[in-house]
């Protein structure tokens, strides 16, 4: 990977980052396996995989997952677990936000990695998306925290792509 | 004075209505749009002195509508102001004065404020 997620982390608090589709489950683990490595309160929310199998994902590549609050989109359940909390569906923004708004409010995530704005965009016209990534953006801000959102190159068009850069620190598109 | 020409373009018709009266009490003549391509169709027809944009419209946000009033030369030297409830980042802020957007005023404003601001630029 070309770039070097943990500086840019570090210099820019909100992150977009664009991922050429067959390269994004690579470069993702390659993510949040770097941001692991350097922070130790990360939260990962999960629009497209379910909380049991992030797990076995992060087992696989040794990713220490004690370090990780989830966010589970998927599962459809009600019950919250020791480390997570579900939302009944990826589609349920404004659930998302609250829960989202609810963990930042703890104090505890110093960073969110947002997997994916690609599934938003599978669901939801462009300019939904831009909002409630608007208004999760400014959360972040208020409580010093910061973010990278994924999206995988094909599922974005070029003005989104431009709308989005006005509320990110940076867009960074992955060769 | 003479009575200058803005276009307020916003999705929100009420914001829409309370604008346009706010700055009509103060003698401007006003145009309104609702969205980004009625923007642009009555441009080509009336050439206001502003335009005052809503930044997160659906079609086409404020952003595209003026890179677009930007691009045609008949409609490139109005003089645009963003009026939005959006935060922009350093990299928004200054991906609007590339497009030459001469203000924004977040949502939700102060009266005397958008007025005050839109006469300075007029």
């Amino acid at each position: 990977m070309r770039m070097n997620i943990k500086k840019e982390i570090s210099e820019n608090n909100i992150i977009i980052l664009i991922i050429p589709n067959k390269k994004y489950p690579v470069v993702l683990e390659d993510t949040v396996k770097a941001l692991a490595s350097a922070y130790s309160k990360l939260c990962y929310t999960s629009l497209n995989k379910p909380y049991d199998k992030l797990l076995d994902e992060f087992k696989k590549s040794n990713i220490d997952a004690g370090k990780f609050f989830f966010i589970d989109c998927v599962s459809e359940k009600i019950s919250t677990g020791k480390n997570v909390l579900y939302v009944s569906s990826p589609r349920a923004l404004t659930e998302l936000n609250i829960t989202m708004n609810k963990l930042l409010d703890t104090g505890d995530i110093q960073l969110t990695i947002f997997d994916s704005l690609s599934t938003l965009l599978a669901y939801e016209g462009s300019m939904t998306v831009i909002k409630f990534l608007h208004s999760i953006i400014s959360a972040f801000r208020t409580y010093g925290s910061r973010c990278i959102f994924t999206c995988m190159k094909d599922d974005v068009n070029a003005d989104t792509i431009k709308d989005l850069k006005m509320f990110a620190d940076k867009l960074i598109e992955v060769e | 004075m003479d009575e200058k020409k803005i276009m307020v373009v916003d999705d929100e018709e009420n914001l829409l209505e309370l604008v346009s009266v706010i700055l009509m009490e103060e003698g401007f003549d006003v145009i309104t749009a609702t969205n980004g391509k009625e923007c642009l169709d009555k441009l080509k027809t009336t050439k206001p002195d502003l335009v005052l944009l809503d930044m997160m419209m659906p079609g086409m946000s404020g952003r595209e509508t003026c890179e677009k009033i930007r691009s045609d030369p008949k409609t490139k030297d109005i003089k645009v102001v963003f009026l939005t409830v959006a935060r922009f980042s350093e990299t928004g802020k200054e991906i609007l004065r590339k497009m030459n957007v001469l203000d924004y005023i977040t949502k939700p404003f102060d009266n005397q404020d958008l007025i005050k601001r839109i006469k300075k630029l007029l």
